[in-house]
């Protein structure tokens, strides 16, 4: 573990909160409402880029904290939001491990920053950054794809296992092929869900941790087949996970074949082609009021399960969205400004607004209101399988 | 001045005046314990050499590996992307190198052309990565249905670890498609210097042939032991056994061994001629399959990258045409596997020559 020595210019959490209320409240959605559909549609994208400070085109992981602050992690540092609107950029002359930041998670308690990046992860508490890294710590590997805190605990997924990190005593544990039922160790998305953590492993389907009992279940892909799914929704679409997301019971899997949906008894798949999905390479979902917001190399998907509005980018860099609803024909309108680009990597969506982070830009997706609020979350178990 | 005279004189003025582009930069992940890094190295130098030679825009060949902790291999992916801007990753014939790059490609859409051999790494799914070494169900299917009978009972050696679960699985597909079993798969641990255990671990009667998917110098010292041992049955490998390691090391079980090779297409043969002797001028010695193969990957890249904006080269994925390489033409299918003829050599008289069915091989003592 290495703690920079210097304080680096971070703001006070309640500063930056007063200087964000003072410089007024986020942009209200000032959309039509979108008929008929049971979520948010984004009306149009706000996009940032250099001009505002952020210091590289490719932004891997967007985070909005409990405080209302910004953060993104890019190919060439850490950036939190200013007052201004403008970026500001922390970097491995402040204290942070590496300069390429790969996931980022809130400590909803203590309300510090968990960073991950190509090398090492980072705690950023009280302006202060801390680095942990293979050598200095228990870290399982310095290449941190993906980090979620639970309770006391931090929790990464790394290119050799998932380490856990209990914050009271500072020791580290780590699971991989060796002690967990890890069909290979490579770990590339961690959530808490519940009582138990998801580690989404590459090659190796989902592992379902329960730390109480120290157990392990493993869900695999049952077809066990690399680039078909022969049984539709008979478990999870692929073994190939690249990221989940886990919100009141139900969990989301993202995997480059394709996305998958759990409710802890029933399974449902996606497909491109066979659904509305708009590429199989599914790289980043975020689940909010039971919405899965799924960020692809073609854009953005966001679904319940039934009806589905897709955001993409034509040739002419022209905004579209298209709209699926059940038994209807594809409604597709231009968009008066389009998402930053269509690689999506990273998401975080709240009632407010959509934050979008690409491989060139970071995009703010200004929400329309919803008519109608039929949630998958209060659906009936018959109409969520659907 | 006619308008087609202005416009030539125009374009010779833009191609003066323009500035000398950056250079397009190569990754190759190389593991230090990499066994044919010597062959991989060296046949990537030539692909660059070549370009630098025919092109006006430079290429730089970036090679990063260095001994670590356990995925190790995965943060020199990232630095080959990171630090040094590289526009595609050669991975290794390892398959754990191979992984550990595509994990880095998913999240920076970084293209990997991948020189193992395992079905698992275009089962990835990256859609940005293709393998351009032939599949390893695809070079046991050919010796094996060169060489045995529809019934005919194999066994195989492989690597242990990861490396030879990933083997084992991809040898028991082929069997399967051919109906032939495949019985038993030892695992050959590295630290293995007692060879007789080999002897003991196979079945009586003899299998009809062996299989060994092994790194060429114990692949060699295994082979060997098995002959002296009394095994008259088939011993065939992976076409990147045609290497000097093995050739040094495998004593009278050379004789008969038996590869698939690629075969060979009369529209590239001039190109695969002219690497055979540039890289012997080079670096002094034959080339190796595995030099081959970097060389055609590397090649690839800048061919794909010459025609692509900057920062989109992930968009040339899926490949639809097939380049030329010194391997044959670069085809792929739709999931980046390299759709190659296979055809088998084996060792006679102190050559690789073209394999001639014989007399049916006994696998009795």
């Amino acid at each position: 573990m290495n703690t920079h020595p210097s304080r680096p210019p971070l703001p006070s959490r309640g500063l930056a909160l007063a200087l964000i209320l003072l410089a007024g409240a986020p942009t209200q959605a000032a959309a039509e409402p979108a008929p008929d559909l049971p979520f948010p549609v984004i009306e149009r994208f706000e996009n940032f880029g250099p001009d505002h400070g952020i210091p590289a085109s490719k932004v891997h992981a967007v985070l909005k904290t409990t405080d209302a602050e910004l953060w993104i992690g890019t190919w060439d540092g850490l950036c939190r939001r200013e007052p201004s609107g403008n970026f500001r950029r922390f970097g491995p002359e402040h204290g942070l491990s590496h300069k390429m930041v790969l996931c980022l998670a809130e400590d909803q308690q203590t309300g510090d920053l968990w960073v991950g990046t190509m090398r090492g992860l980072n705690r950023v508490s009280a302006g202060r950054i801390t680095a942990y890294t293979q050598t200095d710590s228990g870290l399982p590997n310095n290449v941190i794809y993906g980090v979620a805190v639970s309770g006391d605990r931090v929790w990464v997924a790394t290119a050799a296992g998932a380490g856990e990190l209990q914050l009271k005593t500072g020791t580290w544990k780590i699971y991989d092929h060796n002690n967990s039922l890890m069909h290979e160790p490579w770990c590339y998305a961690v959530t808490e869900a519940g009582d138990k953590i998801m580690i989404g492993v590459w090659g190796g389907g989902i592992v379902e941790h329960d730390p109480r009992l120290g157990s392990f279940k493993e869900h695999r892909d049952p077809d066990r087949d690399f680039h078909f799914d022969l049984v539709p929704d008979d478990g999870p679409i692929n073994d190939i996970t690249s990221w989940l997301a886990w919100e009141n019971g139900v969990l989301w899997q993202c995997t480059y074949f394709g996305m998958s949906r759990y409710d802890g008894r029933n399974w449902k798949t996606w497909v491109e082609g066979k659904s509305p999905l708009l590429s199989n390479f599914t790289q980043f979902v975020w689940a909010h009021r039971g919405v899965a917001w799924i960020g692809m190399d073609r854009g953005l998907s966001v679904t319940d399960g039934i009806t589905w509005v897709n955001y993409l980018v034509d040739d002419n860099d022209q905004g579209i969205q298209q709209i699926h609803r059940p038994n209807q024909p594809v409604e597709i309108k231009p968009m008066p400004t389009a998402l930053a680009n269509q690689f999506v990597l990273g998401l975080q969506v709240d009632d407010e607004e959509a934050w979008i982070a690409t491989s060139k830009g970071l995009s703010r997706g200004i929400l329309a209101a919803p008519t109608k609020l039929t949630r998958l979350s209060e659906a009936t178990p018959d109409q969520r399988n659907q | 001045m006619p308008t087609g005279l202005w416009l030539i004189c125009g374009l010779c003025l833009h191609t003066l005046a323009a500035p000398d582009p950056s250079p397009l930069r190569i990754g190759l992940l190389l593991p230090p314990e990499e066994s044919e890094a010597a062959g991989l190295r060296q046949g990537a130098e030539l692909a660059v050499s070549w370009s630098n030679q025919a092109a006006t825009s430079a290429v730089e060949l970036l090679v990063r590996g260095r001994p670590g902790q356990w995925g190790d291999d995965g943060v020199e992916a990232g630095r080959l992307v990171l630090d040094d801007a590289v526009a595609g990753l050669i991975a290794p014939p390892g398959g754990l190198p191979t992984h550990l790059a595509l994990q880095v490609a998913g999240r920076t859409a970084t293209p990997v052309i991948s020189l193992c051999g395992d079905s698992s790494v275009t089962g990835a799914g990256v859609p940005w990565s293709v393998r351009i070494a032939p599949g390893t169900t695809d070079e046991a299917r050919t010796i094996m249905a060169g060489l045995g009978s529809p019934h005919a009972r194999w066994a195989a050696l492989v690597p242990a670890d990861r490396a030879g679960r990933e083997i084992a699985r991809d040898l028991h597909e082929a069997a399967a498609a051919l109906g032939c079993t495949l019985d038993p798969v030892i695992v050959v641990e590295p630290t293995l210097t007692d060879f007789a255990m080999l002897d003991a671990r196979l079945p009586r009667p003899w299998p009809d042939g062996l299989l060994i998917w092994l790194e060429a110098v114990p692949a060699a010292l295994s082979a060997k032991h098995l002959r002296n041992a009394g095994f008259h049955g088939h011993l065939a490998g992976p076409s990147r056994l045609r290497s000097a390691p093995f050739r040094e090391h495998a004593g009278i079980a050379l004789n008969g061994f038996v590869l698939p090779r690629i075969e060979t297409d009369a529209t590239t043969a001039a190109l695969a001629a002219r690497f055979e002797a540039d890289y012997r001028r080079a670096f002094g010695e034959p080339p190796t399959p595995t030099a081959a193969l970097a060389c055609d990957a590397v090649s690839l890249l800048i061919h794909l990258a010459r025609r692509s904006a900057p920062g989109e080269l992930h968009r040339q994925f899926p490949i639809r045409e097939a380049p030329p390489g010194v391997t044959g033409l670069l085809e792929f299918d739709r999931i980046g596997n390299r759709i190659v003829s296979l055809r088998l050599s084996q060792f006679r008289d102190g050559e690789w020559i073209g394999f001639k069915p014989m007399e049916p091989a006994s696998g009795e003592r």
